[in-house]
Formats: structure tokens, sequence, C-alpha cells
């Protein structure tokens, strides 16, 4: 380390002084030394020999975990279960619809408000069987109960 | 170059380096023998680096702090020199100790990244630029932490003669 550059020019230092007694005062022993390297070579010799695993094997290991998941997602959830909810909205003439989405694709069901009792669904498209759905028109209020296969919502839409 | 004598010539002023950033002789050679054998395996397994003494400083200063947490869970030991055997004269022991000692209270008043840079500037292996590196800042910047601690260090010493 070249002291002189670390002086102020011009300036009466001690800096020198400073260095030699911080030396001085915080030399290491030859035998602290001969310790430290000693311990540094031994620790080496006898850590176990580690070796660096290659950037492209734990990307293969992680892309492999990857797709491992997807598969299980795939094959585990039903497909019934990702669909998403229906949806209930008043569609011009044809009155109050519920829109669901099943495994064949989108299908509307309209639906017959009638105060007090639940009657079944106008189906229009889609199969026979399913889905299939129920409304009730309370106060104004229009609660549906639409089963797609397992699954069974309850909607309320007010206002409809 | 031989990393044995390489690892001689480094030892000195990392040890410095190291026990005056744990401010204690056993945490800092256990610092400084760490950082050595990093230095070892780095060199047997990809060579020499370019710099050996900005390689070791710079595994110092960063396992500095992971030391420091590691070293509040365990009791206090005595140093190994403390226990050494009928060869060694107590007296001059003792009295390299508490050089030390006082060293180490001085230095403790002085903020951790101006102590580094002190401590980094008291080798003569490295250079400004390498020193800098090594602390990841500028040399400019280097050069006023040291200029600033060591203003600090003739502050504290006048104060203690007086």
């Amino acid at each position: 380390m070249n002291k002189k550059k670390l002086e102020k020019p011009g300036r009466e230092t001690n800096w020198e002084t400073i260095d030699e007694w911080l030396r001085l005062h915080l030399k290491a022993s030859p035998k602290q030394v001969d310790r430290v390297v000693r311990g540094a070579l031994d620790a080496e010799r006898s850590a176990p020999a580690l070796k660096r695993i290659p950037w492209w094997r734990t990307a293969v290991v992680v892309s492999a975990a990857l797709a491992l998941l997807a598969v299980m997602l795939v094959l585990f959830i039903p497909e019934r279960s990702r669909l998403p909810g229906p949806t209930l909205h008043r569609n011009g003439s044809r009155g109050i619809v519920a829109t669901i989405t099943n495994q064949s694709g989108q299908v509307e069901l309209r639906l017959h408000p009638v105060p007090g009792v639940g009657f079944p669904v106008d189906r229009e498209r889609g199969s026979t069987t399913e889905p299939s759905a129920t409304i009730f028109n309370q106060d104004g209020l229009v609660v549906a109960r639409v089963t797609n296969g397992d699954v069974r919502y309850l909607m309320i839409g007010g206002n409809l | 170059m031989d990393l044995e004598s390489v690892l001689r010539e480094l030892a000195p002023g990392l040890l410095r380096f190291c026990i005056g950033t744990m401010g204690s002789r056993v945490e800092g050679e256990e610092l400084a023998q760490e950082s050595l054998a990093a230095l070892v395996r780095f060199w047997r397994r990809d060579g020499p680096p370019d710099s050996p003494a900005a390689f070791v400083y710079t595994v110092a200063r960063r396992q500095s702090s992971r030391f420091r947490r590691r070293w509040k869970r365990f009791l206090p030991l005595e140093s190994p020199d403390a226990q050494a055997g009928p060869s060694v004269n107590p007296e001059s022991v003792s009295i390299e100790k508490q050089r030390m000692d006082r060293a180490l209270v001085l230095l403790k008043k002085l903020p951790r990244p101006q102590r580094q840079a002190m401590l980094i500037a008291l080798d003569d292996e490295i250079s400004v630029a390498e020193a800098a590196g090594t602390l990841g800042i500028s040399a400019s910047a280097f050069k006023m932490r040291v200029h600033r601690a060591r203003q600090c260090l003739r502050r504290c010493l006048e104060e203690n003669h007086e």
C-alpha cells in the first residue's frame, strides 16, 4: 500500500506512526501464523471432497420436477373442478340465464322464475342430463341452485 | 508460486485484519483460518486466483458477520497462547496480549467500514485498487475511509496520552 498517496498533501501527519503502532500491537506471533496455515491446509485435506454440481444438472432436475408436478395436477385434479363456476344474468328476451361451462363446452340454461317454487330448467342446448338448474324467486331476489355433475352451486343474483 | 509459501505470506496481514475486525484473538484466528482454507480449496480446484490477497480479504470480510453470529452462541474460550508450554515466557505473552487488547479497544471506537479499511491498508501486499475492490467501494472512497480512520485513531491516542 502506498502510504504517500493516502496522505493529504501539505499537512504534517503521523499516519506512519499510527500504522506502525497498529502493526506492532496487532502483530501475529510466528506460532499463530503457523497454526493458522497448518489449520487451513489440514482443514482442506480432512474435509470431504465436495464436487460442484454443474448448472445444467440442476436445471434438468428442476425441469423434471416441474414436469412431474404438472402431470400430477392434470391426472389427479378432476377436470370438472377446474372449470369456472356458473354465472347468472339476464339475457334480453330469453329472461334469466345461467351460463355453465361443462366438459363439452359452454351451455346456457334459461330459467323460469316463478315465485315460491323451484322449477325445472328449460334446456335449450347441451346434454340432457347435466348441467341442471333450479330457480327460486324470493321477493325479487333470484336464487338459483345449479348442479354441474358432482359440483353444486348456489347463485344469488339481485335485480335480474 | 507455492501454495504454502503464499499462505505464510498472507497469514500475518490477514490475522491482523481478522483479529481487528472480530475484536478478539480467538475469533480472529478462526476467521483467518477459514479464509485461508477457502483459498486452498479454490487453488486446488481452479488454480491460483488473480490476487490471493484480495481473495482472502474478501472471504474474511464476507464471513465476518456470519462468524460474529456464530460466536455469540459460544462461551468465550481462553486463547491457545494462554495455555502455552514452559518454553514460552509468560511475561512476554502477557505484554503482547495487553498490547493487542489495547489496540482492539481503540479499533472498536471506529465504525466497522473504517476499521476494515484501516486494517487492510496496513497490508503492504495489497494495492489500493485491490483493497477498494475487496470492500466493494471505489479507490477514492477507500482512501477517504482510511484517512478518517487514521484521524480518529490519532485523536483517541492523543486523548489517552493526556
